[in-house]
């Protein structure tokens, strides 16, 4: 124990003081209720005393910083003298004698606070020191962030916010003395810089110097807004957000505390919130014209995988006319009709759903009722199966628990975090942020991707493994783990079973020197992680290690071998169930942890209860009034698959678009064809929409109450910030309207009262309620949600499988799917970037994100452009078994040699044209990470013959 | 060696032999508030950054006499408990580091640095950094930053560099020619050091002379020699000029009039006289000088030098040097009506030395030499 450190008596203004060891001067005085003025201090930052405006007297020779003078025994301090206050003045007067009056701060949310500081002294119009003109000039080259230098009053609070806060490391102090001002990377404009517009600086900055420009409406004070308190809308970490609206039209975004953010933000949720007032907004629903049979793509990017377009999104032009108006009771009544005609001819089993991950638990919860208990089958499943199926399959298995064991945030207390498959600065920026603050602070990185992406910079290790070797990899680990005894025995008796089988496989077969040429990554560094594995966190305690994995260990043929792996070598080092330990994968859409939890899944009802158990049908059955259909459903690729055999024949299809997300689109184009009737619910005419025979106009996140259950199993309510344009409605109504239609009676008062339902069906969400989540939400299971946040770390008194005990299975190397050759001598790997979202749909129709990366690329290392002729910057032709597409090619160091990268979101170079649709056995989920292809030059105008 | 920490302690403390630097504080005090810091790892800095416009003796120690630091340095590793000592050179000073660095390896030949550095059993050895280059860096603590590979800038204190120095630990860091003495007064003893000086005061001082002087260089003089002593020896002040001014220890230290050159050169007395005896760098200035020129162009030195951590510093030493350029220009001189409230502000609030004394060129003129400035119509 620390022995307690007795406090510390000081005097400040006369007054007596009591503080703990190591209190500012400045924290002190706030404890005696007396405010000194700051300007380069905040809070949420280490103080660094460079504005000097929070000088004290304690009684030296010269005036003290108080942000950074602690306290010491005995010390008096005067905070409001004549001759403090004189020097706060000519302080301030110095500043403002440079300062543009007002400033972009002041001009737009009238919150400078040099300027007010400026004001209390009485000094805004009244200059005594010379004027310096405006000579360090604006920097308007990122498109979403203003920096004006002249403004800049050098508080460092910028370079904090990007360097200690998001340990983004972009900003810094730039030249010497009155030349010095802030700069990014080596002095470059902004817009050129490594930037990754997280927008903390600006969150941050006390002046004009870095200001949001306008993206919707001009950016006003926030008085004169209206603040909603909701969640981010984009991927799984859920951020907390406060929107700040006018007139029906979002202004601006900050970030709010939260045990999740801590008010961080990155750009999408910063900047990307513009969609929902974009002009290609649906609202009304939409007929299919007779003339616009038989069905097929309407806009030329659907029609051909090959575009010479830039386009972003589709033009309306091209699609609309094969659609007309119509009313809402027109368009539900043939929905209605459609499904009712299918079902009574093919019976249930010839429907099929998809939900959506974007939307809300009572939207999932409500979607899968009407498909089980309206439609007759369990054919409801969606985009979880193309991400975390095969680890939600692996952990079932193994521990019999789909979710996180333990919060992101807890890796701060880990002594080693190993991030597996998983570009989370890209696809969880704000959750990346604090594994790099915790490598900074002491916790071990071990790295192991194909990529050489941004984290590997904060690593202790980075093992750059060959595409699909992982489980020859992590056997490798492991064997060096358990052949120098560094596993954790006690912890494998007491709370596992089956180790012996998966030990005499490793012990038999996967030396590190025996995994090195299978995984491309040396005997010395496999031997090198399983030691900072082993001795990071020793046997009986210690030390502790966290797991985060993401699409490069799920989205393969085996993928649930890779996680199973994964499981295994968290278990046999006890990194299960104590603080800084567990296993994270880490989910991408802001609610496909709720969505699954919800039911979105075709072999099990809400909170993973098997369709095929009696009992459990019996109540749900019960709860619902309808029979249930005992047999699993069909997967996302099995129905589309389904839709080609005429198996499947109507479907609904609620907030996705597997045209652009399903792998092998060719494939997808002639399904979505071949489907007898489709319905598509979407605030967008998606690519997917192209071959509805009924487009319903939906509402957006922002027009909707509703909970999303975050990577940590963190319930949040989302809360609408914006009315629905036109006549498009809210989507739980929506879906109430179509069940009434094929008989299934849903007459819910609201969400709330749905959540319940669902909540009560459900031991994981049990007793939660909108009104006991409040306002930063609570982690599932929470047995006392009145009073307590929730349970963070599960498992460390045993599992939730039959026998109580965490299960080892042993996997042997299985290479991937469709290995290159002479003909597709690359492999492919697709994933996304940081400013955009899946398909595009959303951050394609938002001004910053689409600014920030406007159209498709193909990444390459920069060998691989030399050996196949290919020039950075350039259109190239990439080909695989299945299709080609075309687009620029970038030279890029973080690729292996052998591989490219292509990002997803882009309808007019669709990566999926070129998947595989091979699907890992267990979890169903498609090999997007691996396909073979080749990549050749395209000749343009213009170029030499 | 033979000799005790305490011992080696007493006979600085006793000797009173005070930093060289610039700042005077006590050698023998330094050296026990390190040795007293709790801690594994401390650190032995020898400051070579020599900057200080017109001061140029540890130059001269270095080149003649590099054993005397080398031999300081251990004593003060041995006597606070560090294993690495650095001398954070100037990098101008090619010449000197290789003299230096010949002395080190000599040192190391005889076994006086090493794992076990004269016969004592313990691990003391000297590598040399040449700094990166900026008269900042010779701020202890902006010193350390650059060691630290970060932007040379001065930390706020305290904590100062005993108890928080380089990576955190505790660090010693003295001037060149302090510990060039400490060796002395550690071989000589007390009574030596005390019988060097002049009358009443006790020791020596290395000082360099420049400016308008006959023979400029560095002179070691016993403490208490006054300035005419010294310009007498440098040859007097050069083409047969009158003294008009000079500054007894370099750019920092006020102006002092002719009159004031019978003040002995050391630490109270010059303190006394209204400026400071700082590095010892004597600058002569005759009658045919502007005194309000060199002001401007010292206050226009810091203004270039300071690195723009702090507000004051940053945007004060800016604004002053417009002022005074308009004034010799030919404006209203009722502008520098402002200097001395904006002095002022600039000593107390500044982080480091440089800010807080940014000014004083022109504001010692005014207090010492008032006729010197322009006056307001």
């Amino acid at each position: 124990m620390i022995a307690q450190k007795p406090p510390i008596s000081v005097t400040i203004d006369g007054r007596d003081v009591s503080v703990p060891e190591g209190t500012t001067v400045c924290q002190a005085a706030k404890q005696a209720g007396i405010a000194i003025p700051v300007l380069c201090h905040s809070e949420r930052m280490d103080p660094v005393g460079v504005c000097r405006m929070c000088v004290v007297d304690v009684g030296e020779r010269v005036l003290a910083a108080s942000c950074v003078r602690e306290c010491a025994e005995g010390m008096s301090v005067i905070t409001n003298s004549e001759k403090v206050v004189q020097h706060r003045r000519m302080l301030t007067e110095l500043l403002l004698s440079e300062h543009p009056t007002p400033c972009q701060r002041e001009a737009t949310t009238g919150d400078c606070e040099l300027e007010e500081l400026g004001r209390s002294y009485g000094l805004i119009d009244t200059p005594s020191l010379p004027i310096q003109g405006n000579v360090r000039g604006l920097d308007k080259t990122s498109p979403v962030i203003a920096v004006d230098h002249q403004a800049c009053i050098l508080c460092d609070r910028c370079i904090r916010a990007c360097n200690d806060i998001q340990s983004n490391n972009v900003i810094g102090r730039s030249g010497k003395g009155f030349a010095a001002q802030i700069g990014f990377d080596l002095n470059n404009p902004m817009g050129e810089s490594t930037c990754v517009s997280c927008g903390e600086c600006v969150a941050s900055c006390p002046t004009g110097a870095l200001t949001q420009q306008a993206i919707t409406l001009p950016v006003l004070p926030v008085e004169e807004l209206n603040a909603v308190d909701s969640v981010c809308p984009y991927c799984g970490v859920g951020c907390a957000i406060t929107f700040y609206t006018k007139d029906n039209k979002i202004v601006m975004a900050d970030g709010r505390e939260s045990p999740v953010n801590h008010s961080r933000l990155c750009v999408k949720g910063r900047y990307g919130w513009d969609y929902p007032m974009h002009p290609q907004r649906l609202t009304k629903p939409l007929i299919r014209r007779a003339e616009a049979y038989p069905k097929g793509p309407l806009s030329s990017e659907v029609k051909e995988s090959v575009s010479r377009r830039a386009g972003s999104v589709v033009d309306y032009d091209e699609v609309m006319p094969a659609f007309r108006e119509a009313t809402w009771e027109e368009a539900l009544d043939l929905v209605g009709e459609k499904f009712r005609e299918i079902k009574a001819e093919s019976d249930g089993s010839a429907l099929a759903g998809f939900g959506s991950a974007k939307c809300s638990n009572e939207e999932a919860y409500l979607f899968q009722k009407l498909i089980r208990a309206g439609f007759g089958t369990n054919n409801v499943d969606h985009c979880t199966r193309l991400c975390h199926a095969s680890s939600v399959a692996a952990l079932m298995e193994t521990i019999g628990s789909g979710a996180v064991t333990n919060v992101f945030a807890d890796v701060a207390r880990a002594s080693v975090a190993l991030i597996a498959g998983s570009n989370a600065t890209s696809n969880h920026p704000v959750a990346a942020t604090f594994m790099k603050e915790a490598a900074r602070k002491g916790t071990k990185l071990i790295m192991v991707d194909v990529r050489r992406h941004e984290l590997a910079n904060f690593a202790t290790h980075f093992a750059q493994i060959k595409p699909g070797t992982d489980v020859a990899f992590y056997n490798g680990v492991m064997h060096a783990l358990i052949s120098e005894s560094l596993v954790d025995e006690d912890y494998i008796s007491r709370q596992t079973e089956d180790f012996e089988n998966l030990k005499s496989m490793l012990l038999a077969n996967y030396s590190p020197e025996q995994s090195a040429p299978i995984c491309g990554v040396s005997a010395d560094q496999i031997r090198a992680i399983a030691h900072t594995i082993g001795e990071t966190t020793p046997p009986g305690g210690g030390g502790s290690m966290i797991i985060f994995w993401g699409m490069g260990i799920s989205q393969h043929t085996h993928g649930t071998d890779n996680a199973r792996c994964l499981i295994s070598l968290c278990l046999m080092t006890g990194n299960v169930g104590k603080p800084g330990s567990g296993l994270h994968p880490l989910r991408g859409q802001n609610n496909v942890q709720g969505a699954s939890d919800s039911g979105l899944i075709p072999m099990v009802y809400p909170d993973y209860q098997s369709v095929a158990d009696d009992l459990t049908r019996k109540k749900f059955e019960t709860a619902w009034g309808k029979q249930l259909d005992p047999k699993p459903g069909l997967t996302v690729v099995e129905i589309i698959k389904g839709a080609l055999t005429k198996d499947i024949r109507g479907m609904y299809i609620l907030g996705e678009n597997p045209f652009i997300s399903d792998p092998n689109s060719n494939k997808v184009r002639k399904a979505l064809a071949a489907l007898d009737f489709l319905v598509v619910q979407d605030i967008f005419l998606t690519e997917t929409a192209e071959f509805a025979d009924v487009i319903l106009p939906a509402s957006s996140y922002f027009e909707k109450t509703g909970t999303y259950t975050n990577t940590d199993r963190r319930v949040q309510v989302g809360h609408p910030v914006l009315d629905s344009p036109g006549e498009a409605r809210q989507d739980w109504e929506i879906i109430c309207d179509v069940a009434k239609r094929v008989g299934l009676e849903m007459p819910y008062q609201g969400p709330d009262e749905v959540f319940e339902e669902f909540a009560s069906l459900t031991d994981s969400y049990a007793g939660l309620t909108h009104a006991n989540l409040g306002s930063t939400g609570k982690l599932w299971p929470c047995p006392n949600p009145e009073e307590e946040d929730g349970v963070q770390i599960l498992f460390g008194d045993g599992f939730p499988t039959k026998s109580g005990r965490g299960r080892f299975v042993p996997c042997p190397y299985t290479p991937a799917d469709e290995l290159p050759d002479e003909e597709y001598p690359l492999v492919l790997n697709t994933g996304r970037v940081l400013e955009h979202w899946h398909t595009g749909s959303m951050t394609r129709r938002s001004h910053a994100l689409n600014s920030l990366e406007p159209e498709a690329f193909a990444a390459m290392n920069p060998a691989d452009l030399t050996k196949f002729g290919l020039t950075s910057g350039k259109r190239i032709a990439v080909s695989s078994r299945r299709g080609t597409i075309q687009l620029k090619v970038r030279s890029d160091d973080s690729i292996e040699a052998g591989c490219v990268f292509i990002p997803f979101h882009f309808r007019e170079a669709a990566a999926n044209v070129l998947t595989t649709d091979a699907l890992d056995p267990y979890g169903k989920i498609p090999e997007f990470k691996f396909c073979a292809v080749r990549a050749e030059a395209v000749r343009e105008i213009g170029d030499a013959i | 060696m033979g000799l005790e920490a305490d011992e080696i302690l007493s006979r600085l403390s006793g000797a009173g032999l005070r930093g060289m630097g610039g700042a005077g504080f006590p050698t023998g005090r330094k050296w026990e508030m390190v040795r007293n810091e709790k801690s594994d790892t401390k650190y032995v800095i020898c400051n070579a950054d020599e900057s200080e416009p017109g001061t140029f003796k540890d130059r001269g120690i270095l080149e003649e006499l590099p054993h005397l630091v080398v031999e300081g340095m251990l004593l003060a590793g041995l006597t606070i408990g560090a294993k690495t000592g650095i001398v954070y050179l100037r990098h101008e000073y090619e010449s000197e580091r290789l003299v230096l660095l010949e002395a080190i390896e000599d040192a190391r030949r005889r076994g006086v640095l090493g794992e076990d550095a004269v016969g004592t059993g313990r691990d003391f050895d000297i590598e040399i950094f040449v700094s990166p280059g900026g008269y900042i860096l010779g701020e202890e603590t902006a010193l350390l930053e650059a060691l630290e590979d970060k932007r040379g800038e001065p930390r706020n204190k305290p904590p100062y560099p005993g108890q928080y120095g380089l990576w955190g630990q505790p660090t010693l860091i003295n001037n060149v020619e302090t510990f060039a003495f400490a060796t002395s007064i550690v071989h000589h003893g007390v009574d030596w050091w005390k019988s060097q000086g002049r009358g009443d005061f006790l020791g020596l001082k290395f000082v360099s002379i420049s400016g308008d002087v006959t023979v400029p260089g560095v002179y070691e003089i016993p403490i208490g020699t006054t300035v005419n002593e010294l310009l007498d020896l440098a040859g007097g002040v050069s083409s047969g000029e009158s003294l008009q001014a000079f500054l007894p220890g370099g750019a920092s230290s006020n102006f002092l009039p002719a009159s004031k050159a019978d003040t002995p050169l050391d630490f109270d007395a010059m303190q006394a006289a209204g400026s400071m005896l700082g590095t010892g760098a004597v600058i002569v200035i005759g009658q045919r000088h502007n005194l309000f020129e060199l002001a401007t162009n010292l206050v226009r030195f810091f203004r270039n030098e300071s690195c723009g951590k702090c507000v004051p510093c940053r945007i004060g030493s800016e604004k002053a040097v417009t002022i005074l350029e308009d004034v010799l220009s030919g404006a209203s001189a009722s502008q520098l009506d402002i200097l001395p409230e904006l002095g002022e502000t600039l000593e107390q609030t500044s982080i480091c030395g440089l800010g807080q004394v940014a000014l004083s060129p022109v504001l010692s003129l005014l207090s010492n030499i008032p006729e010197a400035i322009p006056k307001s119509e």
